[in-house]
């Protein structure tokens, strides 16, 4: 079947797609519908997945190592940029399929990645008497993440198989990093006088500790050639914090930097490519 | 994987996530307590522990006197800052501070500025004043000791007649004993005194006073043209006297183990030393020079010291607290069966730290007084309390 003319050549893709899309679905039920259903009903499926994520760092409780005496504590809050640092993960995608529902297990190792800014001034009595700080700090958050969902194939048949999928995860921290780059601006002179203020990279494993959440999203199972493809976006939103509480008296604490309370959550997109551990022979039979 | 199995993962999970032991807000904390002000300074005196929290007594520049003014900060169980208040009619506040569990009020030592007369301060928790009581006799207030029986041991100097004076005052300003000594003739001295309370020297005296045994005391002033540690029963003579060298050499923090012996922290000109358990001639003269054991090259000349005990979960530390030459603050922790250092605590990075005291409250955690240069220029206040479980971990 050929494409009808089009104007533009996105909208001659789209129809492409969704033809491909199409062609794939009937070609999968085609060539399956009998012979393969031994074979897919019930399958344990095995391989890698690697992704990107991206983090939003969500402040429950604020905390400063600042207390503030004239002025509010509301001037000390970190203002974060939510899902702006794109993280990355790796690890093994193990699913047990059962005629239309998987049960899967995805330890990976995780990078996520967020970042916040906070400002202090100081003002004297005489006019130019003014000084400001400013800190842009980035943290680096290395896990061994413990997932485990639960897929629903919306199309049990096929070569493109899109599904749901919901589940909980569990978090170790396996390392941190804390970076601060400090900027300076002195109004001393009359004019705004801005010096770098020195950056500092500290680990700061302790001040974070292990933390669970639920997670769902959608994805699409790619069956062509002898591997299946899994495309997926998820979302993960924890429910117990990442940070200690406590303000740990560490490098960083002269800066009045101090974790906020904070849950993570996150977005990614995963590729895996998995493999069937039960085989099919020549009478096209499972193993 | 059958249902068993996943009702088995889902349940690990559960017990890692629940499994971290972790300190409170209240157990660990580490404040900074900064103001807008650009031209404010602060000088940290001292803090004590309420029934809700705890208050600091700090001195402050002021416009009006050459003296330091007096500043109380009150903060919740958290180190949160609650308020303040300035007590305007007095200057030169002198610690220890002392909470008198009696009417629950915080009372502490400062002077008139015109008349330089000590003054007994009680405050309520919410930092108002609730008794002002004058000692006329007894001016320049230098160090104050609370003893075991809730009266103060005050430390002070006469101007007019040259002397240290050493007292013992009710809570509700009653002189109870006390005697004075001469510090010698001339005026060298004298300026010394002085300039202490104008904090004009980078070489602050060390100032302080306790009880050994009961109507036994000890305090480190001026006697006889030096800076020395002088024992006293309040007679008309003291009954010993560990001299100093000058203002040069001497003692900069004492603390009474019982029996005449004493934990010191003692200076030699640059030089500092500690020493967790030392036996003191309370009955004659001695020399601190002979104490002098070599230098802890990183502990910084001339440094405030303070010492306390400190009971852990299993061992019993002599704790000193004072200033690194990096501008840091150093808790070394001895252990006071075997003399050992069984830990060391730094306090403060990136900008600069002072020390000013150190306290043990009724939760087992060390507290720490100090100012940070936040920004490396605006001098603050710096509270941290370091829990139990953390010195464990510092110890072991």
């Amino acid at each position: 079947m050929k494409p009808k003319d089009s104007s533009s050549g996105s909208s001659r893709l789209a129809v492409l797609s969704i033809l491909l899309l199409i062609a794939g679905v009937t070609q999968g039920q085609y060539n399956g519908k009998k012979s393969l259903d031994g074979f897919l009903d019930t399958q344990f499926w095995l391989g890698l997945k690697l992704g990107t994520n991206f983090t939003q760092a969500h402040p429950e409780t604020r905390v400063s190592g600042f207390s503030p005496i004239d002025y509010s504590t509301d001037s000390l809050q970190k203002n974060y940029d939510d899902f702006s640092l794109p993280g990355a993960q790796m690890g093994l995608e193990m699913t047990l399929y059962h005629k239309g529902f998987s049960l899967s297990f995805q330890p990976a190792y995780k990078r996520s990645r967020y970042k916040y800014a906070s400002r202090l001034s100081w003002v004297g009595e005489t006019s130019g008497t003014r000084f400001e700080t400013s800190y842009e700090v980035e943290q680096r958050l290395d896990l061994i993440e413990l997932p485990l969902t639960i897929k629903y194939d919306i199309i049990r048949r096929g070569k493109v198989r899109p599904f749901l999928m919901a589940g909980g995860f569990h978090s170790f921290i396996a390392s941190a990093q804390k970076e601060v780059d400090i900027t300076q601006i002195d109004f001393s002179s009359g004019s705004a006088l801005q010096s770098d203020g020195g950056s500092t990279i500290l680990g700061v494993k302790d001040a974070f500790k292990n933390f669970s959440g639920i997670t769902g999203g959608l994805g699409v199972n790619l069956d062509y050639w002898n591997i299946r493809t899994v495309m997926e976006i998820g979302y993960r939103r924890a429910l117990s914090a990442a940070t200690r509480p406590n303000v740990r008296q560490d490098e960083l604490a002269a800066l009045g930097e101090a974790n906020d309370e904070i849950f993570l959550r996150d977005l990614s997109i995963s590729l895996s490519l998995i493999f069937p551990f039960r085989f099919i022979d020549s009478q096209l039979k499972a193993l | 994987m059958n249902r068993f199995n996943v009702v088995a993962l889902f349940s690990f999970l559960s017990i890692v996530a629940c499994s971290e032991e972790e300190t409170t807000l209240t157990e660990s904390f580490f404040k900074i307590y900064d103001d807008s002000d650009f031209d404010l300074a602060y000088d940290p005196i001292d803090v004590v522990e309420t029934t809700n929290g705890f208050i600091i007594l700090t001195g402050t520049e002021i416009s009006s006197s050459d003296f330091d003014g007096i500043q109380l900060i009150k903060v919740d169980q958290e180190g949160n800052f609650l308020r303040e208040s300035e007590i305007t009619d007095y200057v030169a506040p002198a610690g220890d501070i002392y909470l008198n569990s009696a009417d629950s009020n915080v009372y502490f030592f400062a002077m008139n500025p015109t008349t330089f007369a000590s003054t007994l301060i009680g405050i309520n928790t919410n930092l108002e004043v609730q008794s002002e009581v004058t000692l006329s006799s007894l001016n320049y207030p230098l160090s104050v000791s609370p003893l075991v029986d809730g009266t103060l041991l005050l430390l002070s100097y006469d101007n007019l007649n040259a002397e240290t004076e050493i007292s013992n005052i009710g809570i509700d300003g009653s002189f109870l004993g006390g005697n004075s000594y001469s510090i010698g003739p001339g005026e060298d001295l004298e300026a010394e005194v002085i300039d202490h309370f104008l904090e004009s020297s980078d070489r602050p005296l060390p100032f302080f006073c306790g009880e050994y045994s009961s109507g036994n005391y000890y305090f480190n002033g001026f006697y006889n043209y030096s800076f020395s540690t002088v024992f006293t029963d309040f007679g008309n003579t003291p009954t010993g006297v560990l001299q100093g060298q000058d203002a040069n050499a001497g003692l900069r923090s004492a603390l009474s183990l019982g029996n005449g012996n004493f934990a010191v922290s003692g200076y030699q000109f640059d030089d500092n030393y500690q020493l967790a358990s030392v036996d003191l001639n309370t009955s004659g003269t001695t020399s601190s020079v002979d104490l002098y054991p070599g230098n802890m090259a990183e502990i910084k000349p001339y440094t405030t010291a303070k010492i306390v005990s400190y009971t852990s979960s299993s061992e019993t530390y002599t704790v000193f607290a004072s200033e690194t030459k990096g501008n840091q603050i150093v808790l070394h922790f001895y252990n006071s069966t075997s003399g050992a250092i069984d830990g060391v605590q730094f306090v403060g990075f990136l900008n600069p730290f002072a020390f000013s005291s150190i306290k043990v409250t009724s939760d087992n955690s060390l507290l720490i007084l100090g100012t940070t240069f936040v920004a490396g220029r605006f001098e603050r206040i710096m509270l941290n309390k370091i829990s139990q479980s953390e010195i464990d971990d510092i110890v072991n």
